[in-house]
């Protein structure tokens, strides 16, 4: 439901949404301790590196997510062999009801860099369509 | 499922990091987020600090004072006593003791610590009858 409203936002009538199996394989977990925590440490070397080169670091701005994304692609890029799935989890939109802790659109989401790691591609029926 | 080790994988990227030239990484950058480079650096000189006005129109000694007291050094400046008990009309910086004394506070800034600010240019509220 979730990528059939953003891929309408995004394409409006052209959008499609597939669904594929995803191998995690040489995955940076962001759901997973190990990972975070390395990743902090990444950062905090990589904008120790900006600073001293006078360069501003990114910032994240609304959904747009620059200072995260450029962290990650260092990270991703930067080790041998290189990462080539990253899972991470995002709160987005409303809470469901005031004081919650729940969040309309929060998801997990991953970001395949290597499409080796795909399998069983298929195109996802609108759930509007199905519907009618 | 995931066969990748994080530390051993960020130790990696933190050596690579390290290794790479500023050219190295400034060209990456400018691959990844070209943006970054076209930003103003973040150090700004000291010079920066004093709006340009003030620069100008300051004689030299006090624009020193000013720019040395913007920048939070406290220690370093020169207390002009004798001038400052002639010029102080109260106000912020009116003591004779005080490190801002005859100096216009204007410009916005870093305030040294223990500095009030008074506020001026706003009359007091007129109390309803």
């Amino acid at each position: 439901m979730h990528a059939w409203e953003w891929a309408r936002k995004k394409y409006g009538e052209q959008g499609v949404v597939l669904k594929a199996e995803v191998r995690l394989s040489d995955c940076l977990d962001l759901l997973d301790l190990n990972g975070t925590r390395e990743l902090k440490r990444v950062f905090a070397a990589f904008s120790e590196r900006l600073k001293g080169l006078g360069v501003p670091l990114p910032a994240n701005k609304g959904k747009n997510h620059g200072l995260d994304r450029a962290v990650i692609n260092f990270f991703a890029e930067e080790s041998q062999p290189a990462v080539r799935v990253i899972r991470a989890a995002f709160i987005e939109g409303e809470r469901l009801w005031e004081g919650s802790d729940l969040w309309e659109e929060a998801h997990v989401q991953l970001a395949v860099r290597d499409i080796a790691l795909l399998r069983n591609l298929a195109r996802v029926e609108d759930p509007e369509n199905e519907l009618s | 499922m995931s066969s990748l080790k994080p530390r051993e994988f960020a130790d990696q990227a933190i050596r690579r990091l390290n290794e790479m030239s500023d050219e190295e990484v400034r060209r990456k950058l400018g691959e990844r987020c070209p943006e970054l480079l076209e930003a103003e650096p973040t150090a700004m000189p000291a010079d920066a600090m004093v709006p340009e006005r003030q620069r100008e129109k300051v004689p030299a000694k006090k624009a020193e004072v000013a720019k040395a007291t913007l920048i939070g050094l406290k220690a370093a400046l020169p207390v002009p006593a004798a001038a400052a008990k002639a010029k102080g009309k109260g106000g912020a910086g009116s003591s004779p003791q005080s490190p801002l004394a005859g100096i216009k506070m204007k410009c916005k800034g870093k305030k040294p610590a223990g500095f009030k600010r008074k506020a001026v240019g706003r009359p007091r509220r007129r109390r309803l009858r």
